[in-house]
């Protein structure tokens, strides 16, 4: 009895010694052997990593009015592994968001899946409706643009919040800001709290933009350049208003053009910014530029007599040249203001090569530099690659392509005392820009701005963008496009440049439509009416009111 | 006894300051949470903020205003001619 007593006691002991044993060796392995695994572990579920992304900077037009502003949009998301209806789940997005029943039968154990992002309010009524807790819904930053009519120039933002095109993608990483990653101290209880916070990389908010355009002005020019492209049936246009002073962009508008707020069909041909991402012959609006070259070297005065064969038709130096109309005996102030193909040429052959030189004076050929994406440089044909009729072709505006906005700024000279300046879209923050250097006589602008002048008088060809009480300057421009590889006479480029001056007040304003539907067109009917549209716009915009013509002193600056 | 006394007193001694610890310890979680929770509303309110900001600018918009100036007030758009500076000398 005594010695099984003593085996049973014995036995326990050594039963309790072995679980002893057995518990003192899995703590050793937990506290000591793998002590960093499940100090690891813990930090792990303690200690979450958030990185978040500071709200994206709004854009401004130069009087703080709102292009682009931040607004939350909705996103309706399944979590496939864990659906408690998959059934009734699946049957609702076959029938309304079939696209992401595809992406869900291909990849089933996915852990996410969005099943729409940009949520329009009737869809988001629709999954309310279903009453499905599967599909589930989440907020995500997007854009809202006040001002639709300035979408080519602000651009879009992705699905993501990143800069698509226009100013949002030009000054992305300035708007987007830099992230910043905090280590939250948390517990499985905590949910959206935490204990402790602490920051690992400092972030940085985004800058706002201030652009140079004036929103309001830039709604008005759309307007008219949509009423015109209406009126005429034409595929593509685009006007634009400069400062010939600060280079400052006030508006520039495009068609075909785009509803930023409404990206879900979007046509990417619409979202051109064409004044600056299309460059065009632009046919006679370069005459001024040749008179102005041949007026700087002296092989032209604007007295002389030039003839001009009196015909609709003719050939100079073996190359067939058309005029709209036959004209004789023409001054050289003359061969501008009436537009004749025939007298510039004959007064372009005598500058040969140097034209060249003039247009890469005035910047032809190289991009302005406002860093716009998809910005274009245009073309000048240079001297090497000219063929016997290429001084000719160039002297009325073929052989050159450039965008309307490189025209407006050459145009700027013409009012600013011969200075080229540097466009700019961007006020704030102020980027480098270049000091306007001057590049032609005061004697050769004055000669021009005469000649200008009066190309918008009752004899010139741009009567119709002439204004009472104003200084009007400018030139037509009808060009014939190039189809196939061939000039096409049925399809013609439409534009005007010109520049309208009241004392101090001077701004540069330019505009082309492409094609029309209807025959018979020139510049002088389709764009110097639009010419003339935009600056009544723009001189009511701007308070700039001529005096009326009972001599009463209404002074369009003062007022006591 | 005085030893009794003492082993009593320093035990309660330390439970207090152990109390004291804890009640610290609860009153700093308890405003941390509720600084996240002001914290949580504020962004909630600058969501709002930013909403209505979005309405107002929304309501801003040229196009909107021009066509309920041409539907509702029947008002025709401004022409250059119709425009007159009137100054006193």
């Amino acid at each position: 009895m005594n010695q099984l007593y003593k085996f049973r006691t014995g036995f326990v002991f050594f039963l309790l010694c072995s679980l002893f044993t057995i518990a003192l060796i899995h703590l050793f392995s937990l506290q000591i052997k793998q002590h960093d695994r499940f100090i690891d572990l813990a930090h792990k579920q303690y200690h979450v990593s958030v990185t978040t992304l500071p709200a994206r900077a709004s854009i401004f037009d130069r009087n703080n009015q709102p292009l682009a502003l931040n607004k939350d949009s909705l996103a309706a998301f399944i979590l496939p592994q864990t659906l408690d209806e998959p059934e009734k789940t699946k049957a609702f997005l076959k029938k309304y968001f079939p696209a992401t029943l595809e992406k869900l039968k291909k990849n089933p154990k996915a852990h996410f899946l969005y099943v729409k992002r940009k949520l329009s309010p009737e869809q988001l009524q629709l999954i309310q409706d279903s009453q499905l807790t599967d599909i589930k819904i989440l907020t995500e930053p997007s854009r809202f643009y006040p001002i639709e009519s300035a979408g080519s120039i602000t651009g879009i933002t992705n699905i993501d919040n990143l800069g698509l095109f226009g100013i949002e993608l030009q000054c992305d990483k300035q708007l987007a800001g830099t992230p910043t990653t905090r280590i939250l101290e948390k517990d499985a209880r905590s949910g959206h709290f935490y204990f402790s916070k602490e920051v690992t990389q400092e972030g940085a908010v985004g800058k706002p933009v201030k652009l140079t355009i004036d929103g309001n002005l830039q709604f008005l020019v759309q307007e008219e350049l949509n009423t015109q492209i209406k009126k005429y049936g034409s595929i593509e246009g685009a006007a634009i208003v400069l400062d010939p002073e600060t280079g400052d962009i006030l508006a520039m508008a495009s068609f075909p053009n785009f509803n930023p707020n409404e990206t879900t069909e979007l046509d990417l041909i619409t979202t051109k910014n064409t004044a600056v991402t299309e460059s065009y012959e632009f046919g006679s609006a370069f005459k001024a530029f040749t008179a102005l070259a041949a007026l700087d070297e002296g092989v032209v005065t604007p007295e002389e007599i030039i003839d001009c064969e009196n015909s609709k038709s003719t050939y100079v130096a073996g190359r067939k040249i058309n005029n709209f109309e036959a004209q004789g005996l023409l001054t050289f102030e003359e061969v501008i203001t009436r537009s004749n193909n025939i007298g510039i040429a004959k007064v372009a052959m005598r500058l040969g090569p140097k034209l060249y030189d003039h247009h890469m004076r005035l910047g032809f050929g190289k991009k302005v530099g406002i860093s716009f994406p998809g910005e274009q440089a245009g073309f000048v044909n240079p001297p090497n690659q000219w063929s016997k009729h290429s001084i000719i072709s160039l002297s009325y505006g073929y052989e050159i392509r450039a965008t309307l906005l490189q025209v407006a700024r050459a145009f700027c000279i013409f009012t600013n005392g011969g200075y080229l300046i540097q466009p700019r879209i961007i006020l704030e923050p102020e980027e480098y820009q270049k000091k306007p250097e001057k590049i032609y006589s005061d004697q050769s602008i004055a000669f021009m701005r005469t000649i200008l002048e009066k190309t918008t008088s009752s004899k010139g060809t741009a009567k119709y963008a002439a204004l009472h009480g104003y200084t009007t300057l400018g030139k037509t421009s009808t060009a014939n496009l190039i189809v196939d590889g061939k000039y096409d006479p049925t399809k013609n480029f439409y534009g005007f440049i010109g520049i309208i001056e009241k004392g101090t007040y001077k701004k540069v304003v330019g505009c082309f439509l492409k094609e029309s539907g209807q025959k018979d067109l020139y510049a002088a009917t389709v764009a110097a009416p639009l010419f003339k549209k935009i600056v009544e716009k723009l001189l009511i915009h701007s308070n700039i009111i001529a005096e009326d013509d009972h001599g009463n002193h209404h002074s369009s600056n003062s007022s006591h | 006894m005085k030893k009794l006394y003492f082993i009593v007193f320093f035990i309660s001694f330390h439970i207090l300051l152990i109390g004291i610890k804890i009640n610290k310890q609860s009153q700093f979680i308890k405003i941390s949470y509720e600084r996240q929770r002001l914290e949580q509303k504020k962004i909630e309110l600058l969501q709002q903020k930013q909403a209505l900001t979005n309405d107002l600018y929304a309501f801003q918009n040229p196009a909107l205003i021009k066509q309920f100036a041409q539907d509702v007030l029947n008002m025709e758009p401004l022409n250059l001619k119709q425009v007159k500076r009137i100054t006193t000398s």
